[in-house]
């Protein structure tokens, strides 16, 4: 029997209480994610992100642990002290599944406790702890104390560092030396409930309705993509691959996005860097692809990671161009606990307000030069402590209350959250124009699309799609139908407890749909069609889009983009002149809503509510 | 036409496959497929294996770059002195044909 139980914790009084998940609620929204949502749209209405009303709702996918295509992750939801709106972060590792096995798929955690407290949740038992002794210590340090003093070496852990203690608006929960919760302030959230870590054993197996046939599935699911060249390189390379590709095409941009790409002198962060740090590569949970570095820098201990984000934000953005110092920040930010996206995207913005002289040595008490990574790191410790400029940019998007009218411009952000894997924006029109309808602001993974980069045959799209999309990636034509079906098929991805690296957010030959079907038919013995799963996706994203509209940001005035990009062509490189125009960005929101079902404001229609039956 | 001496420069999985990340065409291809069969006699059947697909198309696992402009087909024709980049992409496998 597969364990569906959901469980409150209200920090506040200390009660913890915990009830089946409603069988409806999995077929209608899945699990992780759209469960996610589905509680927070139905049971809490916006509330200020870090006060205890705030709901922190963690919850593993439909399939989260059993054999499937990377299926160890999960989503934490909540109102996000970081946009002010919408948060929700997809994390992997270990700890969903260990979860499950605990016997729980959803954790809603409420209130705050009157001191540090973390929760140890055993089988079908949660006990609210004293973390006193924990307060203070660094994500990694906090999961091996755990460890020792529950005397468990397998027990998996989700904890904050002293960035979310402090109320760092882009803290990040972490598991492990690197998976990580890590955008849109869910450590903060957590912080201010004085909840400081998340211990989990679970024993429990989990039962299913055709276990042999299952497994012999996955079996040949996991044979089928290891034979493919591109699982091949993500397992060798992983993400850092990307920068050759993007440097070389002209999409990475550097200096916050106001100059062109790196030309050759990029090529010294391409992933073929990490090969003297690289000691090997390691994976989630029951993950066939191992898309980790495991790395070890000089004087410093393993770590895991960096992913193309640091590389691409810090290495080509800030013009860091070393990878040592790529890692050492990345391993910074895991034990800080802090949003590799957001900390560098709002480091990025006090270079270019230095660069311009809206900000002086007397703020920043050292020149912010590009290419600096001793600045990056000096900054990095600041915003953790909260001390000097970094106690400004812990703020986040909301650092501009504290700096002057004239730094605004500069702030890359959309719908107030910082924006997240932004270099090529202009460029691939798929993707920047996606990150203007992202129902987590300037989150390009809520519907990246990526195969149009790929030059792939007009056919191939058009099959993929169902109409017709350019393979053209500076080309407008059928990209709002493309953004449109790759947020369908990531919200049913990420419900699943499945990894977007496993699907066509990397290749047009992933698994998908199809695949998923027989999944949850083996796991579950549930006959769910394609256009089920479809609708599912659709449930999920018009649920977010009603939250949004419920916080105040659902509208089309709101679905924009930074000035810089409609109004700053790329200075240089293959893609020089590449902007967005608004002329062309006001009819892919056009044909975006209508493919919805939303008006053209932007606001679902009863009708289309209606029809996917959201409460 | 005379002597074309065009240098490729890889990265990603054809670095790590060779063993070594530039080599140097020896001969005289007009074209990028040329280039990549006269690289495989010169060097090694891999490289054609891994950078074209059974049609003779480059493989969608991998982008190339002449002089920054990414290459469209092994048509693209190639001029004295060029430098190729070979990265790797995250795509294709069996083909990637309009079947999945």
């Amino acid at each position: 029997m597969l364990h569906h139980k959901i469980a409150y914790i209200d920090l506040s009084t200390g009660v913890v209480g915990a009830e089946p998940l409603p069988r409806e609620w999995r077929r209608r929204y899945l699990g992780a994610r759209g469960i996610n949502m589905f509680l927070l749209h139905s049971r809490y209405p916006p509330v200020d992100p870090l006060s205890p009303q705030n709901p922190l709702i963690f919850g593993c996918g439909l399939l989260t642990g059993l054999p499937g295509f990377g299926s160890g992750r999960m989503n934490v939801t909540a109102y996000s002290p970081a946009s002010g709106n919408l948060g929700d972060s997809n994390v992997g590792g270990h700890f969903g599944p260990e979860l499950r096995f605990a016997g729980y798929d959803q954790l809603v955690v409420t209130g705050r406790s009157p001191n540090p407290a973390y929760l140890l949740i055993t089988d079908n038992k949660i006990e609210i702890r004293d973390a006193s002794h924990l307060w203070g210590m660094n994500t990694l340090e906090t999961q091996q104390a755990l460890r020792r003093e529950l005397r468990h070496d397998g027990l998996r852990v989700l904890t904050i560092g002293p960035a979310g203690e402090r109320g760092v608006r882009m803290a990040s929960i972490i598991t492990g030396p690197k998976d990580a919760a890590g955008r849109f302030g869910m450590g903060a959230v957590m912080g201010s409930k004085n909840l400081k870590a998340i211990a989990v054993k679970g024993t429990q197996d989990l039962t299913v309705a055709h276990p042999r046939e299952l497994l012999a599935h996955s079996r040949e699911q996991y044979q089928a993509l290891w034979k493919r060249k591109w699982i091949q390189t993500l397992g060798h390379l992983g993400t850092p691959l990307l920068v050759a590709p993007a440097n070389e095409g002209g999409w990475l941009l550097s200096r916050n996005d106001q100059s062109g790409p790196l030309g050759e002198r990029g090529r010294a962060i391409y992933a073929d860097s990490m090969e003297p740090f690289s000691l090997g590569m390691a994976s989630c949970f029951g993950c066939t692809v191992h898309c980790r570095h495991r790395h070890r820098v000089k004087g410093g201990p393993h770590g895991e990671g960096p992913e193309y984000s640091v590389f691409a934000w810090m290495g080509a953005n800030l013009e860091v161009l070393d990878t040592e110092y790529i890692i050492r920040a990345s391993d910074l930010l895991n034990d800080y606990g802090m949003d590799v996206m957001d900390t560098m995207v709002v480091i990025a913005f006090a270079f270019e307000l230095y660069q311009r002289g809206i900000i002086s040595r007397s703020l920043t008490g050292t020149p912010l030069e590009w290419g600096d990574g001793e600045a990056v790191l000096t900054l990095i410790h600041q915003m953790a402590h909260r001390e000097g400029l970094g106690d400004i940019l812990a703020e986040g998007s909301y650092c501009l209350n504290r700096l002057p009218p004239e730094a605004e411009p500069y702030l890359m952000r959309v719908r107030n959250a910082l924006l997240g894997p932004a270099p090529g924006g202009r460029v691939v029109k798929s993707f920047g124009m996606g990150h203007a309808v992202a129902t987590i602001g300037g989150h390009l993974h809520r519907n990246r699309p990526g195969v149009d980069v790929l030059h792939l045959p007009p056919q191939v799209l058009e099959d993929l799609y169902g109409g017709s999309v350019s393979n053209d990636y500076r080309s407008y034509e059928g990209k709002a139908r493309m953004v449109w079906w790759h947020e369908l098929l990531y919200a049913v991805c990420d419900s699943l407890g499945f990894c977007r690296f496993q699907t066509v957010f990397n290749s047009p030959n992933a698994p998908q749909y199809p695949e998923y079907r027989e999944m949850i038919r083996l796991a579950l013995d549930w006959d769910m069609s394609v256009e089920e799963l479809r609708e599912c996706g659709e449930r999920i994203c018009t649920t977010e889009r009603l939250l949004l509209g419920r916080i105040g940001v659902g509208g089309r005035e709101h679905d924009t983009l930074p000035r810089r990009w409609f109004e700053e062509p790329v200075s240089e490189g293959p893609c020089k002149g590449e902007l967005i125009e608004r002329p062309q960005f006001e009819k892919f929101l056009d044909e975006y809503y209508a493919i919805h079902g939303w008006d053209p404001d932007g606001y679902p229609t009863p009708e289309t509510v209606a029809r996917l039956g959201i409460e | 036409m005379g002597a074309v001496a065009v240098t490729v420069r890889f990265f990603g999985r054809m670095h790590q496959l060779l063993g070594r990340d530039e080599l140097e065409a020896q001969g005289s291809p007009g074209t990028i497929g040329e280039l990549i069969r006269l690289l495989a006699q010169q060097h090694g059947r891999v490289i054609k294996e891994e950078l074209l697909d059974e049609e003779g198309n480059i493989d969608y696992s991998y982008a190339l770059f002449v002089g920054g402009e990414r290459v469209e087909g092994p048509h693209t024709p190639l001029r004295d002195g060029q430098e190729v980049t070979v990265t790797s992409m995250l795509a294709g496998g069996q083909g990637c044909s309009t079947t999945r």
